[in-house]
């Protein structure tokens, strides 16, 4: 099996097969990303991050996209932290960065599947640049639950 | 969760979209399916073989191919209700490695057009040019086929 990259982000890896993932060996920063047992490509959202990272127009250019997704998806709908984080522009990938937690954690956060500390919710606010307040219903549960916040109205 | 892959031709899929309908679409379809891919439960969602799915956040539709199906090729399609309904995604799922691989990104043929453009719109013709190049790449990635 040949793991052809995407050739604008091929360069700075090398890639080792393993029996159903390949791992990025090179960049120790991104050391255990799965790639595609088929193509040995990454998945789709990983190989778009790593694209804005790299190129600033074009991060530019999907916030605002981003931006108008939050209208489109979400009008009509209550705040809940996908549609505040789609509306400051940004994907899971990079809001859990900037929170400072996983994008599979803030995954299920997002779809109400488990709860989280009071910590994680100000960190999301922070980087959604929003007040708790505006995070209204997590902090409603928040006043019944002090150690834990149920999302899963959010 | 499984992971979702683009194949070889979404990008020129994508290239094609800019220049016939915009930059916008080619953007918005990026962000959808980012979005999608992001999704625990639209993800799963995917897995099913059910007839035809309605899912919400990000709002979308997905169903079977049946005449691909029916050949074994368990692929499917994804449109997406609230923000590029014109579009269709087409996907295959590899139940042996739990993994998605988009296809194909195209331009579903208008419902008021007789008489259509096959090189820009598609309407799952079987000896279209799309479905025989999905079809071929399916096939050389070794994606399981199934019974």
């Amino acid at each position: 099996m040949t793991a052809s990259a995407s050739p604008a982000l091929a360069s700075p890896f090398s890639i080792t097969a393993t029996p159903a993932t390949f791992l990025v060996q090179a960049h120790p920063g991104r050391a255990n990303e799965r790639r595609s047992a088929r193509s040995g490509k990454l998945p789709r959202a990983t190989y778009n991050a790593q694209r804005e990272e790299a190129d600033p127009n074009y991060a530019a250019r999907m916030a605002e996209t981003r931006r108008e997704l939050s209208r489109e998806m979400y009008e009509g709908k209550a705040n809940c932290v996908a549609r505040l984080r789609l509306a400051a522009g940004l994907s899971q990938h990079q809001l859990s960065a900037l929170a400072g937690i996983t994008q599979p954690h803030l995954a299920k956060i997002e779809s109400g599947k488990l709860s989280i500390q009071l910590s994680t919710a100000v960190s999301l606010a922070d980087a959604l640049g929003v007040s708790l307040d505006e995070l209204r219903p997590l902090t409603r549960l928040q006043e019944r639950t002090p150690q834990n916040v149920s999302v899963g109205s959010l | 969760m499984p992971d979702l892959y683009d194949g070889d031709h979404v990008l020129a899929d994508l290239a094609l979209i800019r220049r016939e309908w915009g930059a916008d679409d080619e953007r918005k379809i990026n962000a959808f399916l980012d979005e999608l891919s992001d999704s625990d439960d639209a993800m799963w969602a995917l897995t099913q073989r059910k007839q035809q799915r309605n899912f919400d956040r990000p709002f979308f539709n997905s169903c079977a191919i049946e005449w691909m199906l029916d050949q074994g090729f368990n692929m499917y399609r994804i449109r997406s209700t609230a923000v590029v309904p014109s579009y269709r995604m087409l996907y295959a799922y590899d139940h042996t490695v739990d993994e998605f691989h988009v296809l194909a990104v195209v331009r579903k043929k208008p419902h008021t057009a007789p008489d259509y453009d096959r090189r820009i719109h598609y309407d799952y013709e079987p000896d279209h040019h799309i479905s025989i190049r999905v079809l071929a790449e399916y096939d050389s990635l070794r994606i399981a086929r199934v019974g």
